[in-house]
């Protein structure tokens, strides 16, 4: 809704050869609204020189005709949009869609970006825009996400974090780079999801159940990280990012160039590789040993266009090293009794280092993708995907082993490789009858292998599915209905005693999605969605037995688990009006068998002490929850901002609140937005307001310490754009905890432990470059 | 068209560089499916010796955890792989009787026995031995009582750093004329580059609980 960058998607369908001559070219355009996609109808178009003016139909169609090669400007009115002039270049008969943003936005330079158009989602989305990621640049992931209202983030001390949406996260978010869906080690809820942000140029998260296209898990939501369209016009851009932190001493930086080839044309290629690297992290009074963070990521991707078929390259490597504070590695329970008790951590002294010693976490992924798309008509294309990706993860304990010969290996404690090749095949057709649709079948294989000490055990899975959805769209309304069916083969293979067990567990269901938007007037906007979605249950829920050291306690998997099914309905209303803006959104799932970990309060001996049990179970359960963003522009330069979210998770079975699920939240920005200077654009001034209630809702006695209380943030944004001739200069500062609180959450795991960040100053800069353009 | 192939081959060849040129690292999975068998490289201690001499009689109390935390449930000693009685968890002691405990940890889970307390003895700086938690005096005559019984037990070996720090390896315990029955922890703390004789810093490697009887 916020977007400020008009975006025009362009098809081009590359049937007719250029030829200067000729004068009889035909331009077929479709006026749709920026926000979702739907057709405005009868908007008026303006050719200007030569002038042609006509009307678009009910379905928000036109068709000059007759029209030469060359470049043209064309001025689209709607009532309620902002009269926007769209320039383009016409050397072929083309189709094109034009995106009206509405009227509250600002005007802003026109991309071209897409050359087809992806379909609009009729659930919940929302989008970190270039100004929110200006905002968050250098951040993870998760922390990056908090910015969306109804995202939270579950952590495990300072460094991970794992992104949090409508209460859940883990197995059941998903999270995909350019379109592939990241195959982890998300078990573990010490592990952080293995992507670099700085990989995306769009962020954009789908809240609820959009089981049909990616999958029927992603139960909570999805994350989409794209790195953004290649270019298409001989050029060399790129891009600059580097940011510093105050708390940790850290800095990351990103590089990025892209560019299309001169002389072998239609190639078009990116390189992008960023670095990044904290030290100890700082609560309000005492350093965190061992706190530090070492990441080094490199991407690049080629594209190559030959008449009606694209060839695409995308290549990612994730490499991370975290230290994990030193005093809240395992524990028996009389030691985690002692941690509590303490004020203070234990190594709290320690100074300021980058030194990342035991216990840490050595990370990699990499990822290849190779896809095809051709173009089967006019109104058709069909795409062809295929994915490999190779997971490491060795988490090393704090201290070697005592046997000399085997310490000098230094090896990982623990060691998963996964790997994962992935395959898609995908039809999509453009408006055939007002219907606009995506069929596809999907398939996997994947293997685990663990090295050293079990926990979870070797497994190779093999999946497939096949889906459907279609649109159809009217002027005031647009519904979308999909269907989607897989298929999942488990194998495992791990030994109880001495026997050598390899049991095979297959599982297989329907899911559903039915979505609606209607918007009776540019004003209101309303999106409703009904989905059903189910999950397998993973290898750790089923078989996993041992002590899980990054944890601290032992879990035991349940094999007689079934699937997991859902029922969800969300929806949400957008109201704006002259000076106001509020967005609503509520939602609720019905779950049976809904997976869940639980400690069951009778720890269990071992020859290190007593260590609490987590067992494996299932119930009925319901998360229902809402949230709620309202702006108000008093005046062109003072803008406020409340949001606000709510969850609530219950066990239905057992009549029990469901654990760790977050904290009611409010939210409250003031912005400051004085006049552009000529060389100084797009300055703010943000100061903002974070209250975290309690969570009171929780099982008396199970958790090893009672819920944190409430607190309440300070925080301040600020920063602009720096115009000098061409070349801009994009500058945030930001102070995180800026009263430097000592507060705990309850979603981080490191709570028992130690208290919350610090204060935190972060300064940013970005700057966007252009090396060559031919133009 | 032959430019067209020429331009083809290009893009197949760069993508094709880029795509191996990144890491030469072993990224084959093993071909078996099935893991190495139980006892593999990773360091367990698996089992906890006490002996206790009076002169006369030795006597030896066990804990076993034979895969470590998790996994196959621990048990009290004698019996080897019989499942936790809760009698063996009583150490029997007399009154007014003087005893030599001498403390083993091993490693059973290999093929090889790996006896832990020798290189817990090379590394004396770094470990030390408790007893309910508590702080014992300082050296010479390093000691604890337990509170319930009076048993007195006094360390008889140092880590050898200066100044030397008790270690707990060996030591005697000493009971008085009053009977009881009291719980008793023996944990074995390592403390690299922070032992200072007191229980607090540093990770549990350790700890087992038993009582011990005094009549």
């Amino acid at each position: 809704m916020f977007k400020k960058l008009a975006l025009v998607y362009i098809l081009i369908h590359a049937f007719y050869l250029f030829n200067a001559q000729n004068c009889n070219l035909r331009l077929e355009g479709i006026v749709r609204d920026e926000d979702n996609s739907e057709s405005l109808a009868f908007s008026i178009v303006k050719l200007l020189s030569p002038e042609k003016i006509l009307q678009c139909n009910q379905h928000g169609h036109f068709t000059i005709e007759n029209l030469c090669a060359g470049n043209y400007k064309l001025l689209v009115q709607h009532l309620g949009c902002r009269d926007t002039v769209f320039e383009f270049v016409l050397k072929k008969s083309r189709q094109m869609v034009f995106k009206l943003p509405h009227s509250q936005n600002e005007l802003q330079s026109i991309d071209i970006i897409t050359k087809h158009e992806e379909l609009k989602f009729t659930q919940s989305a929302q989008e970190l825009d270039t100004k929110m990621m200006d905002k968050s640049r250098g951040l993870s992931l998760g922390d990056q996400l908090k910015q969306l209202n109804g995202v939270s983030t579950f952590n495990t001390g300072p460094s991970i974090s794992k992104p949090m949406i409508n209460g859940m996260q883990g197995y059941r978010i998903l999270i995909l780079n350019n379109g592939i869906r990241l195959e982890g080690q998300q078990w573990g809820s010490d592990h952080a999801p293995e992507i670099d942000p700085f990989i995306a140029n769009k962020i954009s998260l789908i809240r609820g159940a959009s089981s049909v296209r990616y999958g029927s898990d992603a139960i909570g939501g999805i994350v989409l990280i794209d790195s953004g369209e290649l270019p298409d016009t001989a050029s060399v851009t790129g891009e600059f990012n580097l940011s510093g932190f105050s708390n940790g001493k850290g800095g990351a930086g990103s590089l990025q160039l892209q560019g299309y080839f001169d002389n072998v044309k239609n190639l078009s290629w990116r390189v992008q590789g960023s670095m990044k690297k904290t030290g100890n992290l700082k609560t309000p009074e005492y350093y965190l040993k061992n706190t530090g963070l070492e990441e080094f990521n490199f991407s690049y991707a080629l594209e190559y266009h030959i008449r009606q078929v694209g060839f695409k390259v995308f290549y990612s490597q994730f490499n991370s090293r975290i230290g994990i504070f030193s005093n809240a590695h395992v524990g028996n329970l009389t030691d985690l009794q002692a941690a509590f008790n303490r004020n203070k951590p234990l190594d709290s002294l320690a100074g300021f280092s980058y030194s990342i010693d035991r216990p840490y976490q050595n990370i990699e992924h990499e990822m290849l993708k190779i896809s095809s798309d051709i173009h089967t008509g006019q109104r058709s294309r069909v795409f062809l995907n295929y994915a490999l990706q190779y997971n490491i993860r060795e988490e090393y304990d704090k201290h070697r082993p005592k046997n000399d010969s085997i310490a000098a290996l230094n090896l990982p404690e623990a060691e998963y490789r996964l790997n994962t090749n992935a395959a898609e095949l995908i039809w999509e057709h453009d408006y055939i009858r007002g219907l606009r649709g995506k069929f596809g079948v999907q398939a996997q294989v994947q293997e685990n292998r663990y090295f050293q000490r079990f926990f979870i055990p070797n497994y190779n899975a093999y999946t497939w599915g096949i889906f459907g959805i279609e649109r159809w769209m009217l002027s005031h309304f647009e519904f979308e209905a999909g269907a989607r069916y897989d298929y999942k083969h488990l194998q495992s293979f791990f030994y109880e005693g001495n026997q050598l067990l390899e049991p095979i567990r297959t599982f297989d269901y329907g899911s559903f999605n039915l979505g609606g938007i209607y918007k009776p007037h540019s004003g209101i906007r309303i999106n409703l969605n009904i989905s059903s979605g189910w999950r397998a249950p993973s290898v750790n829920e089923l078989y996993s037995n041992g002590l899980h050291h990054g944890v601290g306690a032992i879990e035991r998997g349940n094999k007689n688990l079934l699937t997991e099914k859902s029922l969800s309905a969300i929806s949400t209303i957008q109201y704006s009006r002259k000076k106001i803006d509020v967005e609503l959104s509520a939602y609720t799932y019905t779950f049976k068998n809904f997976i869940y970990y639980q400690p069951t309060g009778k720890p269990e001996l071992t020859i290190r002490g007593a260590f609490p049990v987590f067992n494996y179970l299932q119930n009925n359960a319901n998360i229902s929850g809402g949230d709620a963003t309202m702006l108000y522009n008093v005046t062109h330069w003072l803008q406020l901002k409340l949001t606000g979210m709510v969850v609530r998770g219950r066990n239905t079975d057992l009549k029990q609140d469901l654990l760790y699920m977050p904290a009611d939240r409010l939210q409250f920005f003031v912005q400051f937005k004085p006049k552009d200077r000529k060389t100084v654009k797009d300055i703010y001034l943000e100061p903002n307001l974070l209250y975290v209630a309690k969570q009171t809702r929780v099982q008396p006695n199970v958790d090893y310490a009672e819920p944190p209380e409430a607190y309440l943030l300070f925080g301040l944004n600020a920063g602009s754009t720096f115009v000098w001739h061409k070349q801009v200069l994009i500058v945030n500062f930001a102070i995180v905890n800026a009263a430097n609180t000592i507060y705990r959450d309850y979603l981080d795991r490191f709570r028992y432990y130690n208290d919350a960040l610090g204060v935190n100053y972060t300064l940013r800069i970005r700057i966007p470059f252009t090396l060559y353009d031919k133009k | 068209m032959k430019k067209t192939i020429k331009q083809l081959a290009f893009v197949a060849l760069t993508s094709g560089l880029l795509a191996v040129s990144c890491k030469k690292d072993e990224k084959t999975n093993p071909p078996s499916p099935a893991p190495p068998p139980p006892a593999n490289e990773e360091e367990l201690i698996t089992t906890f010796k006490l002996y206790l001499s009076d002169g006369n009689d030795t006597t030896v109390y066990m804990f076993k955890d034979p895969d470590g935390e998790g996994g196959i449930p621990a048990f009290y000693g004698p019996g080897t792989t019989t499942a936790s009685t809760q009698s063996d968890s009583v150490i029997v002691l007399k009154p007014n009787t003087s005893y030599t405990a001498t403390l083993l940890f091993l490693d059973e889970s290999k093929t090889v026995t790996d006896t832990i307390s020798h290189e817990i003895e090379e590394e004396a700086d770094e470990h030390m031995v408790f007893f309910n938690q508590s702080n014992p005096s300082a050296l010479p005559n390093a000691s604890v009582t337990i509170s319930g019984t009076n048993l007195g037990i006094t360390y008889l070996d140092n880590d050898g750093s200066t100044p030397p720090l008790p270690l707990g390896l060996i030591s005697q315990w000493q009971t008085g004329n009053v009977t009881g029955k009291a719980p008793l922890t023996i944990a074995l703390k390592h403390q690299p580059g922070s032992k200072n004789g007191t229980y607090a810093p540093g990770d549990t490697d350790i700890s087992v609980l038993f009582k011990v009887l005094i009549n």
